[in-house]
């Protein structure tokens, strides 16, 4: 991959075009998970590969380069959650919290048919987006603080009580506390 | 006897943004104390390592990906570079490539029948 990386910062199409073959399934899973909507993962993806290209002469190599496309990833899904967010009045603010009373978000019938990887895919995309985002970057994907904070346009503390507030939320929608009552997000 | 924190307290840090705290690996002395004597808390910590280390395992668990995605980001890039694009996508060469060769052994079973009947 480095040598790859290497062709491709030196203006060697085919390199490119293999490192979008050999990447392509990441990025989409994190635009994916950041966006919850397949059709604006497409669209995110496909916007942060061009923009990948058109810079690439600026890679550095100091980081990996999953990790740089990653960030560019993130600030695409971000531009696209944003647009959404303006268009669609109905989403609901991030304190709301409403019993959810549909069977297949019961604890029993969850224990039964869900695994605990597909219960936290779950939660997360229940997630409101701006929960969403600073905690696939953080904690599934493992971007810093500050990266995260530039990408999304937010200061590194509002990055980081976001970041506290999500995992409040998974913790209590995957393991509630006895008389905790299980809360859609 | 328990220290001076309180389960909310531990809970509340154990979301917090101090990774290894937050995976009950580091803690402070009085949360440590706590944790150790309230058995809701230790309870706790066991649940966050165990979201913790899902959440870390989501970015290796593959996602259904259309095989048409690849072939769009390769035409967007041409698209960019103004070529003219001959791209026929992974997917699609593979389908012809199929019905290529069911085509070919229709025709072989065909001449072979012929062949036999000539025979006959």
């Amino acid at each position: 991959m480095d040598d790859l990386v290497q062709w491709a910062v030196a203006g060697e199409r085919e390199a490119f075009d293999e490192m979008v073959r050999r990447t392509h399934r990441d990025a989409f899973g994190l635009a994916l998970r950041l966006t919850s909507d397949e059709e604006d993962a497409r669209d995110v993806v496909q916007d942060a590969y061009l923009r990948a290209y058109r810079s690439i002469d600026r890679f550095r190599g100091d980081a990996q380069f999953s990790t740089w496309l990653y960030r560019i990833v993130a600030n695409c899904a971000a531009t696209t959650t944003g647009k959404r967010r303006r268009h669609r009045h109905d989403e609901l603010p991030d304190e709301a919290l409403m019993v959810d009373a549909r069977p297949e978000n019961d604890p029993a019938a969850q224990a039964a048919v869900g695994d605990l990887r597909q219960q936290v895919d779950d939660a997360i995309r229940e997630l409101p987006p701006r929960l969403r985002s600073v905690v696939v970057l953080r904690d599934v994907y493992d971007l810093p603080h500050d990266a995260i904070a530039e990408e999304l346009g937010i200061s590194v503390s509002a990055a980081k009580v976001r970041l506290h507030r999500a995992r409040r939320r998974l913790r209590e929608r995957v393991f509630p506390l006895p008389g905790e009552a299980r809360h859609a997000i | 006897m328990r220290s001076d924190l309180s389960c909310d307290d531990v809970l509340d840090a154990l979301s917090g943004t101090d990774d290894e705290f937050a995976t009950g690996e580091v803690m402070d002395e009085a949360s440590r104390t706590h944790v150790g004597q309230c058995l809701r808390c230790q309870a706790e910590v066991a649940n966050h390592r165990r979201l913790r280390r899902v959440l870390r395992s989501l970015a290796d668990s593959p996602v259904p990906v259309d095989p048409a995605l690849e072939h769009e980001i390769l035409l967007t890039l041409d698209e960019f570079d103004g070529r003219q694009s001959r791209r026929v996508p992974g997917y699609a060469a593979a389908t012809l490539g199929g019905l290529a060769a069911a085509a070919g052994v229709i025709a072989l079973a065909t001449r072979q029948r012929r062949g036999a009947r000539l025979v006959g």
